[in-house]
């Protein structure tokens, strides 16, 4: 039976029918990457939970310390789990939804293996140490370029249907699609824009503030069009399929689409309040984060409402528990998003555990259970069985694994709420004297104790119903046909004719995609280049400091092992102008400050103290001990220890080459600084070894290793501005 | 301070040209949006999302 409500005249006849087969094996391929690289991603975040429980996790193993492990488990959740999701589930319903089969079946397996060997490379490079050090953008110069291919390859696959389609209209869910197609593409290829000295390093045009601001707008618009709207064009098919009803309402739909995509683009700089970034974009990021919630909730009652008269089939559809459930959670996080944004309450929330419960509310909660839903719909009429209705091997399963995951996502975010709050205070906490009550780091971590063990406990419920979720897709695909669908429908010309009298504007606009595309691209772009130019552009917002002085050479080194071992995962550099932060780390952090940080180091999230201000607060011992053992020097410390640092060679081989490349950008360094750079950061390092040999004669020499480099860019952070003291910024 | 914010004022409008754009935008889009007798085609549109063009109009 047929649901077109068209007047019957629209109604193609069977002769003018075209046959033609859906490429669901691609589809195929990509649900299997989907579950196998959650369970690898959310397998590193619980290895990475337990490691802030306890230090002994890190297993004193380079390569999975929780400065690398971090960003292993955030691209891998982000673009292996959730990229693969948007592949297969776009894939899926866009071919249905024009009616035509994927474009190319060879883009289609490049697509497929370009994107998996680039998760595998994003693997390996972390672990060794290779990253940006731009959060969600670590991976070097290489892998930035081959994600730029494949995401065109996969543009070039997806508009392709466009042209070979066989329905005039493109619904709701491919304008989702396509903003989200090009939206990433834009994001990554500006906050990517960066210099390379050798194969495996690069430095980003950008500097300091300005490096700051461009990451922050990419970094929160990845959560935009990449978590956010690719899954809000899977809800408004998938949803509407599995609750067998139209969407609520697809005026909404419309109203929710544009509203959106242009208003995501200037919430970025809410990642920033408080920092050296200019009062009026931290004013600019406010507003806009806080206008997001209407277009945000307007799509989560579209979904929610979809279910109208049809509310019974939750009680016994898992796919429908999943889905609702992941709506709603989108509705709390963009709630919650733009409280945060509040001045007032990102003074408290801003590099807390608060943060981390708030993304993982929407990563666990929207993207994850949104996945869930969807593959177990999927599944099922992916691998179908001869004469029988597509069912799941086991509904009660699935239901279990429902009631799991949600129990698993309450105890992470709740624990997290608390341990962030309670951080918040902790840290702007005065005793009667006007002292700080934890002065000392390590008297808050007791607390947060309990809280990381109950963290740790949800991600093994979560994970648990992942694997109850993978046996039982395994035994509903068992034995089934991998066949690819057979359709039917009227090739486009013969439609057309008839509706092009009685088109109004946006009906045009949809039929004619390039337009769309333009359309859809200026919304886009304008957040980008009224906020984010005009504060690359005036030299105004970073007023210059005199006495800011570029790196030394083996500073420069000792920089770029603080940005291989991914310090900035836990350490900010970032003094806000509060007193609890003056108090506890010093002058608070000028714009001018940062003008030769490439990239900058600000950080989003204290697990220990800021650094900004961490220069000549201690001798160089104390450095060298702690990297050895932090708790020899910081009782009850979670920082995990350093060991190979003291024996690998402090490789110098590139220096001469990263001075010019900072010479090319602004660093006033001389062609002799950069001719003598080895010399010079060896001079240096000696001094420090020395140092240190004459006051405990037993010691070994560092001159030669990396920790040397290490101790004299901690030993410089923030020094600058204290030999100008009073004559600071103008 | 004073020369830092009048240093800012003209990039500033950019911005406010932005929101005021935006908001035309959005105020003809409802109108547009809710126009009269859009009912029947949205409602054609919707639907069309559950259909995949299956040979006795399986779903």
């Amino acid at each position: 039976m047929s649901t077109r409500l068209d007047t019957p005249s629209e109604a193609p006849s069977d002769a003018g029918l075209e046959t033609f087969a859906y490429d669901d094996a691609i589809v195929r391929k990509f649900v299997v990457a989907t579950v196998f690289w959650g369970a690898v991603g959310m397998l590193a975040g619980l290895l990475a939970a337990l490691q802030l429980a306890s230090h002994h996790f890190n297993l004193e193993l380079p390569y999975i310390t929780f400065g690398r492990l971090r960003p292993i488990h955030t691209n891998a959740v982000i673009f292996a789990f959730v990229g693969n999701a948007i592949f297969a589930g776009s894939y899926y319903a866009t071919q249905r939804l024009l009616k035509t089969r994927l474009y190319s079946d060879t883009l289609s397996k490049i697509h497929f293996w370009g994107w998996q060997l680039i998760i595998v490379g994003a693997a390996v490079t972390f672990a060794l140490g290779i990253t940006v050090s731009k959060e969600y953008a670590e991976l070097e110069w290489p892998l930035d370029v081959a994600v730029a291919v494949v995401w065109i390859i996969y543009a070039i696959n997806f508009f392709g249907m466009l042209k070979t389609r066989r329905e005039k209209h493109l619904y709701v869910a491919i304008w989702f699609f396509m903003a989200s197609i090009i939206a990433v593409a834009l994001l990554h290829v500006v906050n990517s824009l960066a210099v390379p000295v050798s194969l495996f390093k690069s430095y980003p045009v950008f500097a300091g503030v300005q490096d700051a601001l461009v990451q922050w707008w990419y970094g929160h618009n990845a959560v935009a069009f990449f978590l956010t709207t690719p899954f809000l064009g899977l809800m408004y098919y998938y949803l509407p399929k599995a609750a067998e009803r139209p969407v609520y309402s697809y005026r909404l739909s419309i109203i929710h689409f544009w509203s959106l995509i242009f208003i995501y683009m200037w919430a970025g700089p809410h990642h920033l309040l408080y920092t050296a970034l200019p009062e009026w974009a931290q004013a600019l990021g406010t507003a806009f984060s806080i206008m997001l919630i209407a277009p945000s909730w307007g799509g989560m009652i579209n979904g929610l409402l979809t279910l109208r008269g049809a509310w019974d089939k939750l009680r016994t559809d898992p796919v429908l528990k999943f889905m609702v459930a992941a709506v709603t959670f989108y509705g709390m996080a963009t709630f919650e998003g733009p409280m945060l944004s509040l001045k007032s309450v990102n003074s408290l929330s801003h590099y807390t555990n608060w943060t981390v419960a708030h993304v993982h509310a929407g990563a666990l909660g929207w993207n994850g259970f949104l996945t869930f839903g969807m593959l177990y719909w999927l599944v099922p009429r992916l691998w179908r069985r001869k004469g029988q209705k597509p069912a799941l091997h086991s509904v009660k399963l699935a239901n279990a694994h429902f009631w799991l995951g949600l129990v698993g996502i309450g105890c992470y975010v709740l624990s997290m709420w608390a341990a962030g709050i309670a951080e918040g205070l902790m840290w702007k906490e005065f005793d009667a004297d006007g002292r700080l009550v934890y002065g000392t780091w390590s008297d808050t971590l007791p607390t947060l104790f309990p809280m990381y063990v109950i963290r740790a406990v949800g991600g093994v419920l979560y994970i648990t119903g992942l694997f109850m979720m993978v046996y039982n897709l395994v035994k509903t695909a068992q034995g089934a046909e991998k066949t690819d669908q057979i359709a039917q429908a009227a090739p486009l010309a013969a439609e057309t004719a008839e509706s092009e009298h009685k088109s109004h504007w946006h009906r045009l606009l949809e039929g004619r995609p390039l337009r769309f595309t333009i359309y859809t691209t200026i919304a886009v772009a304008i957040g980008g280049a009224l906020e984010i130019i005009p504060s690359l552009l005036i030299e105004s917002n970073v007023p210059t400091i005199a006495s800011v002085k570029p790196y030394t050479p083996l500073e420069l080194e000792g920089r770029d092992i603080y940005i291989a071992e991914g310090c900035y995962n836990c350490h900010s550099q970032m003094v806000r102008p509060f007193r609890a932060e003056t108090e506890r780390y010093g002058e608070y952090s000028k714009a001018g400050e940062f003008i030769y940080d490439r990239p900058f180091q600000f950080g989003s999230r204290r697990i220990g103290p800021d650094l900004h201000r961490v220069g000549g607060k201690y001798p160089d011992m104390w450095h060298y001990n702690h990297m050895l053992d932090p708790r020899s020097t910081s009782k009850g410390s979670v920082m995990p220890a350093y060991p190979w640092l003291f024996e690998d060679a402090l490789d110098l081989s590139l220096t001469a080459t990263k001075l010019r490349a900072f010479q090319i950008f602004n660093a006033p360094y001389t062609d002799d600084d950069v001719r003598d750079a080895e010399k010079n950061a060896r001079a240096q390092a000696a001094q420090i070894a020395e140092g240190l040999t004459k006051q405990v004669a037993t010691m070994p020499d560092i001159r030669d290793k990396q920790i040397v480099a290490l101790i004299a860019y901690l030993q410089r952070l923030g020094t600058d501005i204290k030999a100008a003291e009073g004559s600071a910024a103008r | 301070m004073k020369n830092f914010v009048l240093s800012q004022t003209d990039y500033l409008v950019f911005p406010l040209i932005a929101v005021v754009l935006f908001f035309a935008f959005f105020v003809a889009m409802l109108v547009w949006v809710y126009r009269p007798g859009s009912k029947a085609t949205y409602a054609d549109r919707s639907r069309r999302a559950l259909e995949d063009g299956l040979p006795g109009g399986e779903r």
